[in-house]
C-alpha cells in the first residue's frame, strides 16, 4: 500500500486500513516507521478535538470491564469510542498474551468502537511514541473519544497520563489497610479516584475508602488551580456510578477549557512529546552506531569481569558514540 | 531451522511477532482448551489475542482486522468447522482481509480434510494443543 492510500483510508474511517496503519506505527522496521511517520504528520492536522482518557489500576481491578460498560454507554450517546490497551506483561519468550477483549463482550462488535490491545514488544520506551502516534490515527479516523487502558505497575501509568486530558485511576476497597499498598505517585497523577467493585456485599467496604482516599488526596499538592480530583465509587457490573464519572470528566473539561488550562496542558503535552522522541531516537542512534557496536560486546565484558568500571566504560561508550556520529546520522 | 530462528527471522522482516487471534466460536465453553492453548503460543514466542466467549465467525473476522493478526486460531468443539470455516472465509473475504491465515483445531474427521482446507484453511490441527512440528509448519506458510 501507498502512504497516501494509508492517509486516505484513515480519514474515510476504514478500519481495516486504521488497523494497518497502527501496525506501521508499532513496527520495529526502520522503513515502516518512516510511512508512519508520514501519515501521522498528514493526519495531525485533523485531530486535536477528541477526548482523551486513560485509565489504570491494579491488575484486576475492573479497568477492562469498565470500559465495557462505559464505552457502551458512550456509543449509545452517538460518541465514537477507540480503545487503546497496552499491557507491559509477556512471557520469557517474548511473546503477549491480550486478553483485554474478553471482557469487552458487546463493545468488540459496536461500529462505533475500535479496540486495540498492543503487545508490549519489550522496545525501549516505545510505548509512548507508539500509543501517542496510535491516538492521532485514531482521532483522525474520527474517534472522539479515546481511552487507554494501562496496568499500573512500573512506569507505563506515568507515560500514558502525559498524554491524556483525564486520567482516572481505578482501586479496589481492602480490610483498611487499601493505603499501604499504593504508589503515592499513582494518587499524584489521578484527576479523578474511582472505587470500582462497589457492588453488592463491597458498598460499604467502598465507601468506608472513598473516605480514606479523600483524607490521602487532602495531603497532597494539587497539580491544577481549578480541579481537585474527587473520589467516587462504581460498579462495572451494575453500572452504578459510571454515569457520575462521565459527568466528571466533562465538568473537568469544561473548566479546564474555560480557564486555559487544556490548552496549556496539550502545549506541555506536545513538549514531552518532542522530548520522548528525542530520548527514544538518541538511545535507538547509541545502538545502532557502528562504532558502538564494534567494541559494545567486548566492553560489557570487562565491565562483567570487574576489568574496567562502570563509568569508564559508559565514557569509553559514549566518546564512541560521538566518534562515528556522522556515519550513523540519518540512517534509518 | 529452530522456531526461535523462525521467530527472530519473522520479525526481522516484518518488524513484529507473529500475531494469532485464539477465537472461541460456538455456544458450548471451551475456555479451558482455548486459554491453554493461547499460553502455548504465547511461550512459543507469538503474540496472542484472545477474544471473547461465544465469538461468531463475523465477530471473529472483524477482530482479527482490527487487531491486524496474521493468523486466526479455532477450535473446533460443535463439529460444526464445516460453516464456520465457510462463514470466517467469506467475512475476511468480504473486507479485503483473505491474507490472514487460518488455522482450525480439534476433532476434525479426516473426511472432512479436503473440504475445509478447499474453503480456505490453511492448516489443520488433530488436537486441542499445538507441538513443535505444528509450529514450524504454521511459521512456514509465511516463508
Ligand atoms: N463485582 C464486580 N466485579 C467486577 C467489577 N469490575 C470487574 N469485575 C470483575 O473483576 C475481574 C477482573 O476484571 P478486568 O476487567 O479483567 O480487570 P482489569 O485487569 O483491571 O482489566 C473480572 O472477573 C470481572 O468480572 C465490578 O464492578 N464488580
Ligand atoms: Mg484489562
Amino acid at each position: 500500500m501507498q502512504t497516501q492510500e494509508y492517509i486516505d483510508g484513515v480519514l474515510a474511517k476504514n478500519r481495516r486500513i486504521v488497523a494497518k496503519t497502527i501496525t506501521l506505527i508499532e513496527s520495529s522496521l526502520p522503513s515502516h516507521q518512516d510511512i508512519a511517520k508520514t501519515i501521522v504528520d498528514a493526519l495531525l492536522p485533523h485531530t486535536g478535538k477528541a477526548v482523551r482518557i486513560g485509565i489504570t489500576g491494579v491488575p484486576g481491578v475492573g479497568k477492562s470491564t469498565y470500559i465495557e460498560s462505559f464505552g457502551l454507554q458512550l456509543v449509545k450517546q452517538s460518541h465514537r469510542v477507540a480503545v487503546l490497551a497496552v499491557d507491559p506483561s509477556s512471557s520469557k519468550s517474548g511473546g503477549s498474551i491480550m486478553g483485554d477483549k474478553t471482557r469487552m463482550e458487546r463493545l468488540s462488535l459496536e461500529q462505533q468502537a475500535f479496540i486495540r490491545p498492543s503487545p508490549s514488544g519489550g522496545t525501549l520506551g516505545g510505548v509512548t511514541r507508539r500509543t501517542r502516534e496510535t491516538m492521532i490515527v485514531c482521532e483522525a479516523a474520527g474517534f472522539d473519544i479515546i481511552i487507554v487502558e494501562t496496568v499500573g505497575v512500573g512506569q507505563s501509568e506515568t507515560t500514558v497520563a502525559s498524554m491524556v486530558d483525564f486520567f482516572l485511576v481505578l482501586m479496589l476497597a481492602g480490610a483498611g489497610d487499601e493505603l499501604q499498598g499504593i504508589k503515592k505517585g499513582v494518587l499524584e497523577l489521578a484527576d479523578t479516584i474511582a472505587i470500582n467493585k462497589a457492588d453488592g456485599n463491597n458498598i460499604e467496604h467502598a465507601r468506608k475508602a472513598k473516605i480514606e482516599y479523600e483524607k490521602a488526596l487532602n495531603l497532597l499538592t494539587p497539580s491544577s488551580k481549578i480541579w481537585s480530583p474527587p473520589v467516587l465509587t462504581c460498579s462495572a457490573v451494575t453500572l452504578d456510578g459510571i454515569d457520575e464519572i462521565w459527568q466528571t470528566i466533562l465538568d473537568h473539561r469544561k473548566k479546564l477549557e474555560s480557564s486555559g488550562e487544556l490548552a496549556d496542558k496539550r502545549r506541555k503535552q506536545a513538549l514531552d512529546w518532542m522530548w520522548a522522541l528525542v530520548e527514544e531516537g538518541l538511545i535507538d542512534r547509541f545502538y545502532k552506531n557502528p562504532g558502538v557496536g564494534k567494541s559494545l560486546p567486548n566492553i560489557v565484558k570487562s565491565v562483567e569481569k570487574g576489568i574496567t568500571g562502570p563509568t569508564v566504560a559508559a565514557h569509553k561508550l559514549l566518546y564512541l558514540h560521538d566518534l562515528c556520529f556522522s556515519e550513523s546520522d540519518y540512517e534509518g | 531451522m529452530l522456531i526461535d530462528q523462525k521467530i527472530e527471522k519473522f520479525v526481522k522482516r516484518e518488524g513484529r511477532r507473529p500475531r494469532i487471534l485464539v477465537s472461541s466460536m460456538g455456544k458450548k465453553r471451551h475456555n479451558q482448551d482455548t486459554r491453554l492453548l493461547a499460553t502455548l503460543f504465547a511461550e512459543t514466542g507469538f503474540d496472542v489475542d484472545i477474544g471473547p466467549l461465544h465469538q461468531t465467525a463475523r465477530g471473529t473476522a472483524r477482530m482479527a482486522i482490527e487487531n491486524d493478526v496474521h493468523i486466526i486460531c479455532f477450535l473446533s468443539i460443535e463439529n460444526n468447522h464445516k460453516e464456520l470455516v465457510m462463514e470466517l472465509a467469506r467475512a475476511l473475504k468480504a473486507e479485503q482481509a483473505e491474507n490472514i491465515r487460518i488455522l482450525v483445531g480439534g476433532a476434525i474427521p479426516r473426511s472432512d480434510y479436503d473440504f475445509i482446507y478447499s474453503a480456505g484453511v490453511d492448516q489443520i490441527l488433530n488436537s486441542v494443543r499445538i507441538d513443535k512440528e505444528a509450529v514450524n509448519r504454521l511459521l512456514d506458510l509465511f516463508e
